[in-house]
């Protein structure tokens, strides 16, 4: 739903990046964190974030998905679980429930109690979002602090100077 | 040789959209604005309701105090038809997107001329572009999103977009008019908004007759009085 308004935002915090990366040539690896609360399709994702990134010092990137599972907190006692399998499957499927947790997770939390004491105040700490992790960028030869080093290094004859 | 620069980033999109249009309602609320948008299908009445508000809405407000961003795909005939009042006025053309999103709204506020220009109203009115589905999943910030169905859409509109209903803050039924030469069952539609929405009012109009436009308006007033309040 929507991967390509998600797949905009992905690319906006890229070339963030890499305009403050001196020397940046263009982006060869992007790696996500998809929540699994977010119910974001990765292909979709993966074939939208392609598409936006034409012509873009993004374009022709690995996109290095990772679906994170959601992890709750129980607000009473303290408690912090991760759903099984079973209980994902469940949501995702549920045409009524998936596509309001897709608008806002945090109507799932609603629906959890705390496995230990019960309680309903529970808050959702992982697997709603979609994380722009980090991003590997090819630099010219010339560019950047500790690319200089690394050569000065390798000019140095063996033995020491 | 080094090549390659791993560049951490840590950034999560989807927090930061949803952040955005907190950002969008703060902008309102220091500006003083009450901001009404207004979502429905495609030629559900939504231009036509809003020229007959912004017509009574002229009686209590001034026609600076009033402003208009008008958004779909292509064209500036929404907005034209709204600019005949004298109000402030602008038009988004998405070129192809479904929705408005805050970005949309952003550039719309500035063409208008900033937070200074948005200080001069009292309320704004953002129709969103002619759709029954994307655009309630794209809050703007606004202290009432209004949804426009009309009666020739066909008694199932509520059911079938259960999303849309539950998350409208105000139900209008337009075309009321036509619900008897159709042999449509309002009655059937009112019961299924009231079930996916219990605290939505809802508001049976006729945009072309005038029926029902005073109770809408009265309520809308309410709105805009409490919004600029806050």
């Amino acid at each position: 739903m929507h991967e390509t308004s998600i797949a905009l935002s992905i690319l906006a915090a890229v070339e963030d990046a890499f305009k403050e990366t001196p020397g940046a040539k263009r982006v060869t690896r992007i790696r996500l964190q998809v929540g699994m609360l977010s119910l974001v399709d990765p292909e979709a994702l993966r074939f939208a974030l392609k598409v936006v990134s034409r012509d873009t010092p993004a374009e022709n990137a690995e996109i290095e998905i990772e679906m994170v599972k959601p992890r709750f907190r129980c607000l009473k006692c303290g408690y912090e679980w991760e759903p099984s399998d079973e209980d994902i499957e469940r949501i995702s499927s549920d045409p009524q429930l998936s596509t309001l947790v897709h608008i806002n997770p945090d109507v799932l939390a609603s629906y959890l109690t705390c496995p230990r004491c019960g309680s309903n105040e529970v808050d959702i700490v992982r697997g709603k979002g979609v994380i722009v992790h980090s991003i590997d960028i090819e630099v010219d030869e010339g560019g950047g602090q500790g690319e200089q080093e690394q050569m000065k290094e390798n000019s140095r004859p063996p033995g020491g100077a | 040789m080094v090549e390659k620069v791993v560049k951490f980033i840590g950034r999560d999109v989807i927090e930061e959209n949803r952040k955005k249009a907190e950002g969008l309602r703060r902008l309102y609320d220091e500006a003083g604005v009450a901001v009404l948008e207004f979502l429905g299908g495609p030629g559900s009445g939504k231009t036509t309701l809003i020229e007959r508000l912004v017509e009574r809405m002229l009686k209590d407000f001034r026609p600076q105090e009033i402003g208009y961003i008008g958004g779909d795909v292509a064209t500036t005939l929404d907005t034209e038809r709204i600019a005949r009042y004298g109000v402030r006025h602008v038009q988004i053309n998405t070129g192809g997107t479904c929705h408005l999103e805050v970005p949309h709204v952003e550039a719309a506020i500035k063409a208008l001329g900033g937070v200074d220009a948005l200080k001069q109203l009292k309320v704004l009115i953002i129709e969103n572009v002619g759709n029954i589905i994307c655009p309630f999943n794209f809050p703007l910030g606004a202290h009432a999103r209004i949804m426009v169905a009309d009666v020739a859409e066909g008694e199932d509109k509520f059911i079938k977009h259960p999303l849309s209903t539950r998350v409208s803050d105000i139900i209008v039924i337009n075309k009321v008019d036509l619900a008897e030469p159709i042999g449509i069952n309002i009655n059937k539609m009112i019961e299924d908004a009231k079930r996916l929405n219990p605290r939505a009012p809802i508001f049976l109009v006729s945009a072309k007759t005038g029926e029902g436009l005073e109770e809408l308006y009265q309520h809308l007033l309410g709105v805009i009085n409490s919004s600029r309040k806050g």
